[in-house]
C-alpha cells in the first residue's frame, strides 16, 4: 500500500524554483533513499514531505489525503523526523529528550501517564540507549546522542520516519549500526524510511530503491543497480566514478576517481 | 546525578516543600528587625495576636510587623520570584547561561524612566515613579523586539545584540541625567538603581501579585514547549509546537514579569541569574519543574538578602541589591568553576 506520494510538487524560494515536479511513491515497509548533490532540493524535499513547508504546486499525500489537510499534532503522530545532531547546552537527560517524542501525543498542558513511560522505555530499549537512560545529553558521544534521536523518534510511534543525513557526523561503525537498527525496524515493524544521504554506498547497501535528485527534478528512481550507474552519476555530479559489483552483497558499489590531468 | 522524570506528582511535591521553605523563612523575617519584639513574643503574636483585641502584642509591635514588616516580605517575595521566573525564561529563550531578566535592555528603559520622574521631583505623586518606570521598560521591550524580529522570527543572537546596544545607550542617557542632578537626587536615584523594597503598600502588593501570577500562569502553560525549543526548534517545529508565537508570548510574559518587578523596586540583580542555575543543578532542564521551583525558591532568597539588608548594619537600611550581587558574584564564580553551565 502506498504510505506517502508526491503528485508533481513544486516548491520556491523567493523566486527560485527549488524543487520541479517531483513524483513518486513509496510502499508501505519500504526503505528508499534519496540522493543528489549539493543544493538539488533534498532537504526541501524532506521538509515538504513532512508538511513544513507547503508546495506552491502539486499535493504530498499520506495515505492518499493530503498532508495540508492534517493538523501539525497529527502529521508528528505519523511521521518523525530524525535530525542531525541535537543543540546541547541545556542538560536534558536522554529519557527526558526520548520522551519529548511523546509531544503530539499529548497537548500542550498534559503531563506523561504510564502508558508514555512504557513506549518510551521501549523506544529506548530498541534504540539501546536505555543504559544511560539519566544521563545528561551534553555527556554522550555523538553515536549515542544519535541513537537517543532516534529514540525519539521511534517515541513518536511513526509510520513514516525521515532521515536527513541523520549519520553525517558519525563515523563508519556508528553509520553501519545506525542503518541495521533502521533497516531492522523496517523489516520488523514495517517502518517506511526514507533516507537522505550523501553516501550512494550506505544508500546501495540498504535501500529498496534509490530516488536520484538533480536540480530539483528526479533524475532517476528505482532499484540501487538502476540508479547508481557510471553515466547517471556523471550526468548528475559531473564527476568520474567507478562502479562496479559489491563482492559480499552483489549490490552496486561506487568507487571515487582522483581526476588526473590529461594522461 | 542521577534523576528521575519529571511528573506532576514531582512537581506538586517539590512546589509544596518550596512553599513551606518559603513560609518559615518569611516569619523569620518578620521577626527580625532594628526594632525589639522578643523572637518568641512576636511569634507568640503572629499565631494569637493578630485580632484586634488580643494584648500579646504592643500597638506598636503590631503595627512593626503587620504594617511595615509584612508587606514589604510579601513583596521581597514576590520581586524575587517575578525575577527568578523571568531568567529562567530569557535564558532559553535566548540559549544563553548568562542571561538575566536585565539583558534585553529592560532594567535601563525603566531606570531612564524613573530617574526622570525623580529629577522633575514627582517622586510623592502616587505611582509616579513605578509608573514612569513601567514606561520606560515598556517602550523598551517594545523596541528590542521590534530590532529583534526579522522575518516575522525571533532570532536570539540579534535579540541579544539589539538588547546590548539599548543597555549601552540607556547607561548613557542614565550618566546624563546623573550629572545634570542634585545631591538629594543622586541619593534617591542611587538606591533606586541598587534595588530597594522599603515602602510596600498593600495596594502595590495586590497589583504585583496579580502582576507576577498572571506572569506566571502564561509563562507555565508554555513549559513543555520551551523544553522542545531549546533542544531545536526544527524539532519542536515538527513535534507540532508553534515555534514563533510561544517565542513571542514567553518574550512577552517574560518582560512584563521583569518590567513589573523592576518598576516597582528598582534594579536588582543577580537574583534571575542565579536563581536558575541553582534550581537548574537541583532539579534538572525541564521547565515544568524549574518554573514553579525558580519562583519559590527566588521568593525565599530575596526574602533573606533583603532582611540581611535591613538588619545586618544597625540604623542603616543597606539597598537589598547590594546583598544579592555581594552573595551571588563568588557563588557564581563558584558554579562557573565547579561545572560548565
Amino acid at each position: 500500500m502506498t504510505v506517502i506520494e508526491a503528485r508533481d510538487v513544486k516548491f520556491k524560494y523567493s523566486d527560485i524554483w527549488i524543487l520541479n515536479d517531483i513524483a513518486f511513491q513509496t510502499r508501505e515497509g519500504e526503505f528508499l533513499g534519496i540522493i543528489g548533490p549539493n543544493g538539488s532540493g533534498k532537504t526541501t524535499l524532506i521538509k515538504v514531505i513532512d508538511g513544513l513547508l507547503v508546495p506552491d504546486e502539486g499535493v504530498v499525500c499520506f495515505r492518499g489525503k493530503n498532508i495540508r489537510h492534517f493538523r501539525r499534532n497529527d502529521i508528528a503522530k505519523v511521521v518523525a523526523v530524525v535530525p542531525q545532531d541535537i543543540p546541547l547546552g541545556f542538560p536534558f537527560t536522554v529519557q527526558e529528550i526520548v520522551m519529548m517524542g511523546r509531544s503530539p501525543h499529548l497537548g500542550r498542558l498534559r503531563f506523561e501517564g504510564a502508558s508514555d513511560f512504557e513506549i518510551v522505555r521501549m523506544a529506548m530499549e530498541t534504540a539501546d540507549v536505555l543504559p544511560f537512560a539519566s544521563r545528561s545529553i551534553n555527556e554522550l558521544s555523538g553515536g549515542e546522542r544519535q541513537r537517543v534521536l532516534i529514540a525519539r523518534a521511534l517515541a513518536q510511534e511513526p509510520q513514516v520516519i525521515l532521515l536527513d543525513e541523520s549519520t553525517a557526523f558519525l563515523d563508519i561503525k556508528h553509520q553501519i549500526a545506525f542503518f541495521d537498527l533502521m533497516k531492522s525496524l523496517n523489516k520488523e515493524k514495517g517502518l517506511t524510511v526514507i533516507a537522505v544521504t550523501h553516501d550512494m554506498n550506505l544508500a546501495s547497501l540498504y535501500c529498496d530503491r534509490i530516488m536520484l535528485l538533480d536540480g530539483g527534478r528526479v533524475h532517476t528512481i528505482g532499484a540501487p543497480d538502476e540508479v547508481l550507474t557510471q553515466s547517471n552519476i556523471r550526468e548528475v555530479y559531473d564527476t568520474d566514478v567507478l562502479v562496479d559489483l559489491n563482492p559480499a552483497t552483489g549490490s552496486p558499489r561506487v568507487t571515487l576517481l582522483a581526476s588526473h590531468p590529461l594522461d | 546525578m542521577e534523576r528521575s522524570v519529571v511528573t506532576l506528582s514531582r512537581v506538586i511535591k517539590i512546589s509544596l516543600i518550596l512553599l513551606a521553605v518559603f513560609s518559615v523563612i518569611a516569619v523569620i523575617s518578620l521577626l527580625v528587625g532594628p526594632a525589639r519584639i522578643s523572637f518568641f513574643q512576636g511569634l507568640k503574636g503572629l499565631l494569637f495576636g493578630w485580632q484586634d483585641g488580643s494584648t500579646v502584642l504592643t500597638p506598636t509591635e503590631k503595627t512593626i510587623i503587620f504594617s511595615i514588616r509584612l508587606p514589604r516580605v510579601l513583596f521581597a517575595g514576590l520581586v524575587g520570584a517575578s525575577l527568578s521566573a523571568a531568567g529562567v525564561i530569557f535564558q532559553a529563550l535566548l540559549r544563553n547561561p548568562l542571561a538575566d531578566p536585565y539583558i534585553l535592555g529592560i532594567s535601563g528603559g525603566s531606570a531612564v524612566g524613573a530617574i526622570i520622574g525623580i529629577i522633575i521631583g514627582i517622586g510623592a505623586v502616587p505611582f509616579a515613579i513605578p509608573g514612569l518606570a513601567f514606561c520606560g521598560a515598556a517602550s523598551t521591550v517594545t523596541l528590542v523586539f521590534f530590532i529583534g524580529r526579522s522575518n516575522r522570527e525571533l532570532h536570539s543572537t540579534t535579540l541579544l545584540l539589539a538588547g546590548v546596544i539599548v543597555n549601552a545607550f540607556f547607561s548613557a542617557v542614565i550618566m546624563f541625567l546623573l550629572s545634570i542632578s542634585t545631591n538629594t537626587e543622586l541619593h534617591s536615584i542611587t538606591f533606586w538603581l541598587m534595588g530597594d523594597l522599603a515602602l510596600s503598600n498593600w495596594f502595590k502588593i495586590l497589583f504585583v501579585t496579580l502582576m507576577s501570577f498572571m506572569g506566571f500562569s502564561v509563562i507555565y502553560s508554555y513549559a513543555r514547549s520551551l523544553n522542545l525549543i531549546v533542544t531545536g526548534e526544527e524539532t519542536a517545529l515538527q513535534l507540532g509546537i508553534n515555534v514563533e508565537r510561544t517565542k513571542i508570548v514567553l518574550f512577552m510574559a517574560g518582560s512584563l514579569l521583569t518590567a513589573v518587578a523592576v518598576s516597582f523596586s528598582g534594579i536588582i540583580g543577580f537574583v534571575g541569574l542565579i536563581i536558575p542555575h541553582m534550581m537548574r543543578i537541583l532539579f534538572g532542564s525541564d521547565h515544568r519543574l524549574l518554573l514553579p521551583a525558580s519562583f519559590l525558591f527566588g521568593a525565599s532568597f530575596l526574602v533573606v538578602a533583603d532582611t540581611i539588608a535591613r538588619t545586618i548594619i544597625p540604623h542603616t537600611e543597606l539597598p537589598v541589591g547590594v546583598i544579592t550581587a555581594i552573595c551571588g558574584a563568588p557563588y557564581f564564580v563558584y558554579l562557573l568553576r565547579r561545572r560548565s553551565i
